[in-house]
C-alpha cells in the first residue's frame, strides 16, 4: 500500500509542478497558453538525453531540462506574447501540434515514436534513489521547493505586476511597467517548472515517449488549474491532489477499470464544464499579495468609518500634495499629425505644457484631444511630429519609457485594475519607487480616505471611490508630469470644484499639468491656459478669457448665433 | 481565506461515492496465487485484448476447478496496457507495487520492453504472450510463448518471393513491433535476393495513410508487407487498396480487425503466426480446442492459446515449486522450476513447446490468407529440430 | 509526373473536404467570436448517428443523412443556448467559453469511446474504392468530397440572399454596428450555430468514409478547420474556405519532400507562422462572405 501511495504522490508532486506552471502563466499572467505539456516533454526529453547519453548526476540533469525549456521559453515569448488574447490561444496551439510531430519524429534527440529507454534515477550523494518510497520522498520535496519558490513569486512586486497587466496591460504600461517583458518573464517560469516537471517524469518512469506529451495533456493540466482556483496556488495544490486521485479510483472500480481511458475522459470533460459553469473561481478564489495594516494606534471605526464617495471627492481639496524638489520639465508638441484611413483625427498640432501651470484642452467631440493624449504619451505612434519631455526627444518611445521619464495619465473614464485591491493598486502604482512601498500606499489610502477600503476589490467600488483611487494613484507616484483625461465627468458641482482646488494645487507644486475637458466651467475655474481643438486642428489657444470670447469657439461648441445663457 | 466549499465538496462527493473496499487484495480462503496479466483492453488492440482474456479466464477456471494446484486457487489482476510503452511501464508498476504478484502475463513488444527491466529489479517472471520482437530475446526474467522475429517474418517473405515477388516495401507502425519486424522481414526478403522500395512508417493513432500509400504506389512494389494492430490492419489495407495499391499484402499476427474493418480490401491478405492445429489428435490439445469452440462457438486463435498456455505451465511451475520445497509465491522460486523443467504443453497444436537458451520458444507456425471473409490456412511451418 | 498528379488531385479533394468543415467552423466563429472547440462535439455525434441509424438499424442512408443534419444543428444550438449564452449573460471571460468548449468536446470523446468503444468503426454503407481518372486513381470517398463546394455555394447563397445570411455577415462584420442597427444579436448567434453545425454532416460522412469513425475523430478535424479558419483571416467564410482547400494541397504535396510522419506539423507550422507573422490572416479582411 505504502508503494502504491508513494507512486501516486510521484505524480501529485509531477502534476503539482505542472499545475503551478500553468497557473503562474494561465492565472497570473492572463496568457492562456495551451502548450504547457510542450515543456513538460521538452524538459523530460532534456533530462533523458543528459542522463542516458552524458550520465549528469543530480541536479545538473534538473537544471539542464530547466535550462534548455527557458531557451525555448524564451524563443515562443518573443514570438507570440505580443499577440492578443484569443491568437495566443490559437498560436500555442500550433506549437503544441508542431512539437507532437516534432517529438514522433526527430529520432536522433526524441528517439521518435520508439522513446528513450532506461533512464537512470538520480543519484543523492552517491546513493541512487531506486527504492518508490526514495523517489516519492524525492519528488514531493523538489516539488514543495519549487512550490514554495513560486508562492515567493506570487506575493513578490514581480507577482502583482504580471498580475497588474493581466488586468490591464495598457494601464500597467503608462504606470511605467514593461509588460510585454514582464509577461515573456512570467512565461518563461512557468515553462521551466514545467521543465522540471518533466525531468522527474523521465527518472521515475525510466522511459518517455510522445505519448505524454500531446495535447491531451495540456488540456488536462488545464482542468487542474481552473478546478483549484486561477490565481490561487493553494487551489492548485487541491486540485491537483483531487485530480491525480480520481484516475486512480476508476481503474479500482470494476465497471469502469476496461474503459479505464474514456471514463476518465468523460470526467475530466464533465468537470471543467461544470467548474467553469458554476465556480468560476475554482476551488479557491485569487489572494491579493499584500494587506493593509490598520493604521498605527488608531483603531479603524475612528477613521470615521465609511464616507460615502461624494464626501470623499470633497475632500481631495484637502489632501497632502508635496511640493517638486525639481523643476518640472516643459512638455513640447511640435507639429503632431495622425491620420487613421482617411480621417485626420490630429492635424499638425503643436503646444506646450509649461510646468507650474494647468494647460487645459478642449474642444467638441471628436476633435481629436485624447487621441493627442494619446500620441503625447506613446500609446499611439503620430505619422509626423515630435514630442519633447524637457530636452528628451519621446516621439517614438513607449509608453512605459515615457512614463519612466515622470509622467503620470489617467484615462477617460475610470480606470484602474478591478481585480486587485484598493491597496495593491497603490503599491502597484508606487512599485517603480523605492522602499516601504507597503506603508505608502497607505499612508496614499488614509489621506484620501479610502484606508476602510483599502482590502477591497477596486472592482467593487462605487464609482465615487474608484474615481477617488485613481486620484490617490496620481497623487502616489508625485510626477512632475501629470495629463488628466475628464477627470470631471459624472460628478456633481461640489466634487468638480473640489478636485478643482487638487489640480491648481498640484500645479502650484511645481508639476506641469495638462487637463482635457468637457466641462467647461471646470475648465474655466481650473486652466492658466486653453488650447481649442476642432477636427483635429489647433483653432485657438490662450488665457481662458480670451477663449471664451472668442467666436470662432462659441461658434463650434454653440454654432452661430451664440452661447445660450451668454448675456 | 474564503474557500468556496461547494465544488470541494462536489469532489469529495464524487470521490467517496466511488471508492469500494479495495478489493485487490486476494480473497482469504484456501490458498490463493494472485499473478497479474497486462492486456491492451483499450486503444485500437482492444479486440485482442479480449481474446488473451478469454484463454486466461478459462485457463485459471480449468485450474481452479479441479481444486486449484496443490491447493492454490489461481487469480489475476488484469490491467490495461493500452498499447503503449507508456502504458505498459505503468501497469507493471501498479502490478509489481501495488498487487506484489511473482508472475506477470506480457504482451506486446513496446510493454515487454519496459516490463522487462522493472521485473529483473524485483524478481518477477515475465512471460510474454504477444509480443514479437528479437529484442525480447536474451532478456534476463523475461520468457517469451510466441513465434518472433525471425521465423514469424521469414515465411512471409519466402512466401512471397515464391509467388514471384521480387520488390518489397514495407509500411509499419512507430512502435517497437513494427520497427522490429520491420528487420527481420528486410533481412529476411533481401537474403532471398529482393529489394526493398519503399519503407513507410505511421504513428499508432493516426487514421489517414494516404501520404505513405500514395508514396508506396508510387514505388510500385510486387508486395507491400504492414505491420499494425487490430483495426489499424484493416483500415490500412482498405485504404491501399482504394489508392489501388495493386500489390499483394501481408503482414505478421493477423486480427479480426483486419477483416471487419477492411472488409473486401482484405481479401487475399497472407498473416504469419502461431499455427492452430483443429485436427491435432493431441488430447489435452483437443481438449482446449474443443471447449472453447463450445463455448465462444468459434476456433480460437493464437492469441486465446497463449495466455493459456502460459497459466498452465504457471500451474506446473508451482507445482514444481511446492514439490521442491519452496514457497510458490516467490519470482525466484518461479523461476528456477522454471530453468529445471522449461518445456510446457502446446494447446494450440499439440505437442509440446520448448524454451530456448536465449528465452524464445519453438514451435510451429502458419501462414493464412483471407478468402471470402474468412481466415484459411494456407501453409504450416514446422520449427527446424 | 503520376505522382504529383496524384497529389494533386487528392489534395484539391481533402482540401475541399477541409473547406467544408472550414466553412461549418467559420459561420459560427466568425459571428459569435467563440472558439467552439465543441464544434468537434457535434461533428463526431452526427457522425456516430448516422452510424446507428443506418448500419445498426437498417435504415436507408438517405433517410439517416437527413435525420442527422437536423440534429446536430440543435445539439450545436443547443450549446450555445445552454452553455455560452450563460456565460456571455455573467459577461464570462474569453477564457471561460474556451474552457466550457473544450470541456464538452472532451466529454464527447469519453462518451461515444465508452459507448462505441475506442477502435474504428467503418461505415460499410460507404464503399470505398479505387476510381481511375487515366492514369492518376483517387478512392471513392475522394471524389465525394468534391461535393462539398455544393453545400458552400449553398451557405453563400444563403448569406447574401437571406435576412438571416445577411445578419450574419452583418454581425461578423461590425459588431457593435450591428447590435446599433437593432439585429437580434443572440438570435443570429443561434442562426450561425444551426448552419454551421448543420454542414457538419456531410463533412463528417466524407472525412469517415475515408478514416472510419473513431472517438478522437471530433479533435482531429475541428483542429484543421479552426487552423483553416484563422489562415484564412475571420471576416468571410469563403476565405477560410479557400485557406482549407489551399492547406489540403499543400499538406499533399509536402509529402513529396518530407518523411511522411512530418505531415502533420506543414499545416501547423502555417498556422504558427500566420499567427506570429499576419494574425489577421492571409487575407486580412478583405472577404465579406
Amino acid at each position: 500500500m505504502i508503494n502504491y501511495l508513494s507512486q501516486i504522490l510521484v505524480f501529485v508532486a509531477i502534476f503539482l509542478l505542472l499545475a503551478t506552471s500553468l497557473n503562474l502563466v494561465l492565472g497570473f499572467g492572463g496568457v492562456f497558453s495551451i502548450m504547457q505539456a510542450v515543456f513538460y516533454g521538452v524538459g523530460a526529453y532534456a533530462a533523458a538525453n543528459l542522463v542516458v547519453n552524458l550520465h549528469a548526476p543530480f541536479p545538473l540533469d534538473l537544471l539542464g531540462a530547466m535550462l534548455v525549456t527557458m531557451a525555448l521559453g524564451a524563443f515562443v515569448a518573443a514570438l507570440l506574447l505580443r499577440l492578443r488574447g484569443e491568437l495566443v490561444i490559437i498560436g500555442t496551439l500550433a506549437l503544441q501540434l508542431v512539437f507532437s510531430t516534432i517529438f514522433r519524429n526527430w529520432n536522433a534527440v526524441t528517439g521518435g515514436s520508439y522513446g528513450i529507454f532506461g533512464i537512470a534515477r538520480p543519484a543523492l550523494f552517491g546513493v541512487p534513489v531506486s527504492s518508490l518510497t526514495g523517489f516519492a520522498a524525492f519528488a514531493a520535496v523538489i516539488a514543495a521547493i519549487f512550490f514554495g519558490l513560486s508562492l515567493f513569486v506570487a506575493r513578490s512586486p514581480f507577482g502583482l505586476a504580471v498580475r497588474a497587466q493581466r488586468e490591464d496591460a495598457v494601464l500597467a504600461g503608462t504606470l511605467g511597467h514593461d509588460t510585454v517583458r514582464e509577461r515573456a518573464a512570467i512565461f518563461i517560469i512557468g515553462a521551466a517548472l514545467a521543465g522540471v516537471a518533466g525531468a522527474l517524469y523521465a527518472q521515475f518512469i525510466g522511459y518517455v515517449d510522445p505519448s505524454s506529451f500531446d495535447v491531451n495533456q495540456s488540456l488536462g493540466i488545464i482542468t487542474i488549474v481552473v478546478v483549484g482556483g486561477l490565481g490561487n496556488l493553494w487551489g492548485t495544490l487541491g486540485a491537483a491532489v483531487i485530480l491525480t486521485f480520481l484516475p486512480q479510483l476508476l481503474i479500482l472500480l470494476p465497471a469502469t477499470s476496461a474503459a479505464a481511458a474514456q471514463f476518465q475522459l468523460l470526467l475530466y470533460g464533465v468537470i471543467l464544464v461544470a467548474v467553469v459553469r458554476f465556480w468560476p473561481n475554482g476551488i479557491l478564489p485569487e489572494q491579493p499579495s499584500i494587506r493593509s495594516a490598520p493604521a498605527r494606534g488608531v483603531r479603524p471605526a475612528l477613521l470615521g468609518g465609511m464616507e460615502d464617495g461624494k464626501a470623499l471627492l470633497e475632500r481631495l481639496a484637502a489632501v497632502t500634495v508635496r511640493t517638486l524638489p525639481t523643476t518640472a520639465p516643459i512638455v513640447r508638441v511640435e507639429g503632431v499629425s495622425k491620420a487613421f484611413g482617411g480621417l485626420r483625427a490630429v492635424d499638425d498640432v503643436s503646444l506646450a505644457i509649461e510646468p507650474g501651470r494647468v494647460t487645459a484642452l478642449i474642444g467638441p467631440n471628436g476633435a481629436g484631444k485624447t487621441t493627442l493624449f494619446n500620441l503625447i504619451c506613446g500609446l499611439l505612434r503620430s505619422d509626423s511630429g515630435r514630442v519633447f519631455f524637457g530636452s528628451q526627444e519621446t516621439t517614438r518611445l513607449q509608453p512605459f519609457e515615457i512614463a519612466r521619464l515622470g509622467v503620470t495619465r489617467t484615462f477617460q473614464d475610470v480606470r484602474i485594475f478591478p481585480k486587485l485591491t484598493a491597496l495593491e493598486n497603490v503599491v502597484f502604482a508606487l512599485s517603480s519607487a523605492g522602499a516601504h512601498v507597503a506603508e505608502r500606499a497607505g499612508a496614499v489610502l488614509a489621506d484620501v480616505g479610502l484606508q476602510p477600503h483599502a482590502d477591497r476589490l477596486a472592482g467593487s467600488l462605487s464609482y465615487a471611490e474608484q474615481k477617488i483611487l485613481m486620484m490617490g494613484l496620481v497623487l502616489a507616484r508625485e510626477d512632475p508630469v501629470v495629463f488628466l483625461d475628464e477627470i470631471a465627468a459624472g460628478l456633481d458641482h461640489a466634487s468638480v470644484r473640489a478636485l478643482g482646488v487638487l489640480v491648481r494645487r498640484i500645479a502650484a507644486s511645481g508639476r506641469a499639468v495638462c487637463v482635457v475637458e468637457h466641462n467647461l466651467s471646470f475648465v474655466w475655474d481650473v486652466a492658466d491656459i486653453v488650447y481649442v481643438l476642432d477636427d483635429g486642428r489647433l483653432i485657438a489657444n490662450g488665457v481662458p478669457a480670451d477663449i471664451q470670447a472668442n467666436t470662432n469657439v462659441i461658434e463650434i461648441y454653440f454654432g452661430r448665433g451664440g452661447a445660450p445663457g451668454h448675456a | 481565506m474564503r474557500l468556496s466549499v461547494i465544488p470541494l465538496i462536489a469532489a469529495f462527493a464524487l470521490v467517496a461515492g466511488n471508492v469500494h473496499p479495495l478489493p485487490l487484495q486476494a480473497q482469504t480462503g484456501p490458498k490463493t496465487f494472485t499473478f497479474g496479466a497486462m492486456f491492451p483492453l483499450s486503444g485500437p488492440a482492444a479486440e485482442i485484448g479480449e481474446e488473451f482474456k478469454r484463454g486466461l479466464d478459462m485457463a485459471i477456471d480449468d485450474v481452479n476447478s479441479k481444486g486449484g494446484i496443490d491447493g492454490w486457487q489461481l487469480k489475476s489482476v488484469v490491467v490495461d496496457h493500452k498499447g503503449t510503452a507508456l502504458g505498459g511501464a505503468q501497469a507493471m508498476n501498479q502490478l509489481v507495487n501495488l498487487d506484489k504478484v511473482p508472475f506477470v502475463l506480457t504482451t506486446f513488444t513496446g510493454v515487454a520492453l519496459t516490463a522487462q527491466p522493472i521485473a529483473a529489479q524485483n524478481s518477477v517472471l515475465l512471460m510474454n504472450v504477444g509480443g514479437t520482437s528479437n529484442n525480447l530475446l536474451g532478456k534476463p526474467w523475461l520468457y517469451n510463448d510466441q513465434v518472433m522475429g525471425d521465423p514469424l517474418n521469414q515465411p512471409l517473405a519466402q512466401y512471397s518471393y515464391d509467388n514471384r515477388a521480387r520488390t518489397a516495401a514495407l509500411l509499419t507502425s512507430e512502435d517497437a513491433y513494427g520497427k522490429d519486424d520491420g528487420i527481420a522481414f528486410t533481412t529476411a526478403f533481401t537474403k532471398l535476393g529482393g529489394k526493398i522500395v519503399a519503407s513507410e512508417t505511421f504513428p499508432l493513432t493516426t487514421t489517414d495513410f494516404t501520404a505513405q500509400l500514395t508514396k508506396i504506389r508510387a514505388s510500385n512494389p510486387d508486395v507491400l508487407y504492414i505491420v499494425a494492430v487490430g483495426d489499424t490492419q484493416g483500415l490500412l489495407v482498405k485504404q491501399a487498396r482504394a489508392l489501388d495499391v495493386k500489390a499483394n499484402i501481408v503482414g505478421p499476427l493477423p486480427t479480426t480487425g483486419l477483416i471487419t474493418v477492411g472488409g473486401r480490401a482484405a481479401e487475399g491478405f497472407v498473416g504469419s503466426g502461431i499455427a492452430v492445429d483443429p485436427t491435432t489428435k493431441d488430447p489435452a490439445a483437443k481438449a482446449f480446442l474443443a471447449a472453447f469452440k463450445a463455448k465462444y462457438n468459434t476456433v480460437p486463435e493464437w492469441d486465446a492459446g497463449t495466455p493459456y498456455e502460459a497459466v498452465h505451465f504457471l500451474a506446473s511451475l508451482i507445482h514444481e515449486t511446492v514439490r521442491s520445497g519452496g514457497d510458490p509465491r516467490s519470482g525466484a522460486a518461479l523461476l528456477k522450476a522454471l530453468e529445471a523443467h522449461p518445456v510446457f504443453q502446446n494447446y494450440l497444436s499439440g505437442g509440446q513447446v520448448h524454451l530456448l537458451s536465449d528465452h524464445g520458444s519453438v514451435r510451429a507456425l502458419q501462414l493464412q490468407q483471407v478468402k471470402d471473409g474468412k481466415y484459411v490456412t494456407i501453409k504450416v511451418v514446422q520449427p527446424p529440430k | 509526373m503520376t505522382i504529383l498528379l496524384t497529389l494533386l488531385l487528392l489534395g484539391l479533394t481533402v482540401g475541399s473536404m477541409y473547406a467544408l468543415f472550414a466553412v461549418s467552423f467559420g459561420l459560427i466563429y466568425n459571428v459569435t467570436h467563440i472558439f467552439h472547440f465543441a464544434h468537434g462535439a457535434v461533428i463526431s455525434a452526427g457522425g456516430y448517428l448516422v452510424y446507428v441509424l443506418v448500419q445498426l438499424l437498417g435504415w436507408p442512408v438517405w433517410l439517416g443523412i437527413a435525420a442527422a443534419i437536423p440534429f446536430a444543428a440543435l445539439l450545436g444550438a443547443a450549446i450555445e443556448l445552454f452553455f455560452y449564452r450563460p456565460l456571455r449573460r455573467r459577461n464570462a471571460p474569453h477564457v471561460a467559453f474556451f474552457l466550457t468548449s473544450v470541456g464538452i468536446l472532451t466529454v464527447a470523446e469519453g462518451l461515444f469511446g465508452v459507448i462505441f468503444g475506442p477502435g474504428v468503426l467503418s461505415l460499410k454503407f460507404l464503399p470505398l474504392a479505387a476510381i481511375h481518372i487515366g492514369d492518376v486513381s483517387v478512392t471513392t470517398a475522394n471524389l465525394s468530397m468534391l461535393s462539398a463546394w455544393v453545400f458552400i455555394a449553398l451557405v453563400v447563397v444563403f448569406l447574401l440572399a437571406t435576412r438571416s445570411g445577411r445578419f450574419m455577415r452583418a454581425v461578423a462584420d461590425t459588431p457593435e454596428v450591428a447590435k446599433s442597427t437593432g439585429i437580434d444579436l443572440e438570435g443570429t448567434y443561434i442562426w450561425s450555430f444551426l448552419l454551421g453545425s448543420a454542414l457538419t454532416v456531410p463533412a463528417m460522412l466524407m472525412y469517415a468514409w475515408y478514416q472510419g469513425l473513431t472517438p478522437a475523430a471530433g479533435l482531429s478535424t475541428i483542429l484543421i478547420s479552426s487552423a483553416a479558419v484563422i489562415i484564412g483571416g475571420r471576416t468571410g467564410v469563403l476565405a477560410g474556405a479557400i485557406a482549407a482547400l489551399g492547406l489540403g494541397i499543400l499538406q499533399a504535396v509536402a509529402i513529396v519532400f518530407l518523411p511522411s510522419g512530418w505531415q502533420d506539423a506543414v499545416v501547423f507550422s502555417v498556422l504558427f507562422f500566420v499567427i506570429a507573422l499576419r494574425p489577421n490572416g492571409v487575407f486580412g479582411l478583405a472577404f465579406r462572405w
